[in-house]
């Protein structure tokens, strides 16, 4: 039954983190919780849906949903934070992100209806190894969060782009200065957060054949916690967390009690948070005087 | 001192004008429309099913008007969406109590929100009938409250008898966790032990919240079940079904208690073949007022009519009936004496309140080729 219980926490763990990355990265050049995040995520679950609906083969409908994802985070971005970013005003912002996250989630209701929808993009099977449980959804979700944390690897440690990227995130006003065009690096940050979202969407809506309208706030929650717990800002911290998050929500569901099942990521969260204030991966903040 | 005294008068005063208040009721006009409050929630998860009520008492007292309203007075709804919070439910307790033209009030989903309104309206003295919910902690609550629905107690002894028919020795308790969820569970518990079921496992889940049934469903599998009893809603057994094969339950079967047994579960196909469950309503029953029901329903509203809509309209009529009985001015008062003896052969079975709890037939049922037909 561990081991069960280990499997399915690994593989909800990939899709915190694949929702926490975009939490994180928006945060390493910002400097702001992008709290529409998850309901982007919902909209683009919402898209994939009706892809399939369309007859759309999977994989079209996936990596169409992630784009019609990415440019809603793009164009949040571009309506809810730009115009007050500037300003310098972090509350501003955050009343804005908290804003476009209610107008998401309402709008939602009233294009897509309130009730929860099922979501069968492929058919089902399941492998049994030894006393541990498979179903081909799992070994797609892994399969798939190994190959987006590649990709995303690759882009900001090895292209130019990514070098631009990381350089808004130690200093904005520096970047700049190099000829970096910080407008374009911040909106393709919140584009490949929010493709990243996309896809976690449409996996978890099919994993669990569930697609509703506030589908985004316990998920968002969770990814958040996990990009505290692993040190927001920080690419492997979030991947590193969403993975902590996922196995011990499962295996404390599973020996304590499944009542509790959504707390236990908090209490984790807590718990580092009071060890190390940081998070794991975080780096120590010291504010000159 | 002083201050106590004038604290006393005040108070004196103030309670005086309010009797004087009450008193002087505005004299409604003989042909002025009689006032109906329904609470009911209209969005969040649940609303579809709130709206499928509504609709029903809507139906109800369209026909009701039709045929000359109640001694020549119109019925007029006056409809709240309690977004299936207790919050909000108690709100709309208060403002209906406050408004002396609504005489009668339709209400609640949720137990939880029923439990939030059950007080208010006592001390209203507001007759209100409940089409769903069934925890057994309103029976015998107030004078005031009243439901067409079976009490959970009920429902939790027949849910036992249920997987005893079904074959099944060991047996795992799913829970939602929250009254209503409750309230079956520990009925369940108590006759699964007279007839000697095993219960392996007790889990919970939330109720609109939990979508991941992977640790319930690996903790079933462990435990060795034959069948799951689940005391929940559609769309939480509809996961449940739809994820149980991927967790080693696939032999295990699935019965639920009556808030499971609408057609909006075979939104989840082939997963909830098989699936058992129990209600107090079909459209396939063919006497005369369900017959006449179902085809007035469904040219209404284009579909056949399920449980709750049949609860709900119920409710509705037996409203109705009490108020056409009332004999002179119509008030809440009148209309609350004759529920306490009214007794209304409905579409789900005889609306007879004994400590506002009523003991109908009830059927079993099991979902083949997306339909729920009778299980004997």
């Amino acid at each position: 039954m561990f081991l069960q219980h280990l499997v399915n926490g690994i593989v909800i763990g990939g899709v915190y983190a694949m929702v926490a990355l975009g939490y994180s990265m928006v945060y390493g050049v910002l400097q702001i919780v992008n709290w529409a995040h998850a309901d982007v995520l919902m909209f683009g679950t919402f898209i994939g849906l009706l892809l399939t609906g369309l007859g759309l083969p999977v994989w079209a409908m996936v990596i169409l949903a992630a784009t019609f994802t990415a440019a809603l985070g793009m164009g949040v971005e571009r309506l809810a934070y730009r115009p007050i970013k500037s300003a310098n005003r972090k509350m501003a912002v955050l009343v804005s992100a908290l804003g476009m996250s209610t107008f998401l989630q309402n709008l939602a209701q009233l294009i897509f209806g309130s009730s929860t929808k099922p979501f069968a993009a492929i058919e089902k099977g399941n492998y049994q190894i030894g006393s541990v449980m498979f179903s081909n959804m799992q070994i797609i979700i892994l399969i798939i969060t190994a190959i987006m944390l590649f990709i995303l690897y690759i882009i900001v440690y090895k292209t130019k782009m990514g070098v631009a990227m990381r350089a808004c995130s130690v200093s904005i006003e520096n970047a700049k200065l190099m000829g970096i065009n910080t407008n374009k690096i911040i909106s393709l940050t919140f584009g490949i957060g929010a493709f990243m979202a996309g896809i976690a969407g449409v996996l978890i809506g099919v994993y669990y054949s569930a697609v509703y309208p506030t589908m985004g706030y316990l998920l968002g929650m969770k990814a958040f916690a996990a990009a505290i717990l692993g040190g927001i800002g920080s690419i492997s911290g979030a991947v590193a967390g969403g993975f902590v998050i996922g196995i011990i929500e499962s295996l404390g569901a599973g020996y304590i009690s499944s009542g509790y099942r959504d707390a236990y990521a908090f209490i984790v969260m807590i718990v580092i948070l009071v060890i190390r204030p940081s998070g794991i991966f975080g780096a120590k903040h010291i504010d000159k005087v | 001192m002083k201050k106590k005294m004038s604290m006393k008068v005040l108070a004196t005063v103030l309670a005086t004008m309010m009797i004087m208040s009450g008193c002087g009721t505005k004299e409604a006009a003989a042909d002025a429309p009689i006032k109906v409050g329904t609470s009911f929630p209209l969005t969040g998860s649940v609303a579809a099913d709130g709206k499928l009520i509504v609709d029903a008492i809507q139906l109800a007292a369209d026909q009701v008007n039709a045929e000359g309203g109640i001694n020549g007075r119109k019925i007029e709804l006056v409809s709240e969406d309690d977004q299936a919070t207790p919050a909000s439910s108690a709100s709309i307790a208060n403002k209906f109590s406050e408004d002396e033209s609504i005489l009668g009030v339709l209400t609640s989903y949720n137990s939880s929100c029923g439990f939030a309104q059950v007080d208010v309206f006592k001390e209203a003295g507001l007759p209100a009938i409940t089409p769903v919910c069934t925890n057994p902690g309103f029976t015998g609550l107030s004078d005031y409250w009243y439901r067409t629905c079976a009490s959970d107690a009920y429902v939790g002894n027949l849910g036992a008898d249920l997987c005893e028919k079904a074959g099944w020795k060991k047996v795992a308790l799913l829970y939602e966790n929250d009254d209503y969820g409750l309230g079956i569970a520990e009925e369940y518990k108590a006759r699964a032990a007279e007839l000697g079921i095993e219960i392996t496992t007790v889990q919970t889940f939330v109720y609109g919240e939990t979508v991941d049934f992977s640790t319930v469903l690996t903790a079933v599998a462990d435990s060795g079940a034959e069948g799951m009893f689940v005391c929940g809603l559609v769309t939480e057994t509809g996961l449940l079904c739809e994820q149980k094969a991927s967790y080693g339950c696939a032999d295990v079967g699935v019965a639920g208690a009556d808030g499971l047994y609408s057609p909006a579960l075979f939104e989840y196909g082939d997963a909830v073949e098989g699936v058992y469950t129990l209600g107090g309503f079909t459209a396939k029953n063919d006497t005369e007022v369900v017959k006449k029901f179902v085809e007035d329903y469904k040219a209404a509203y284009g579909e056949e009519p399920g449980n709750w809509a049949a609860l709900a309209y119920d409710a509705a009529m037996t409203m109705f009936e009490a108020m056409k009985k009332v004999d002179g001015e119509l008030t809440r008062e009148k209309i609350n004496e004759q529920l306490q003896t009214i007794s209304y052969e409905g579409v789900t079975g005889t609306n007879k309140f004994i400590d506002g709890d009523v003991e109908k037939q009830y059927l079993y049922f099991i979902a083949k080729d997306g339909d729920w037909e009778i299980y004997e």
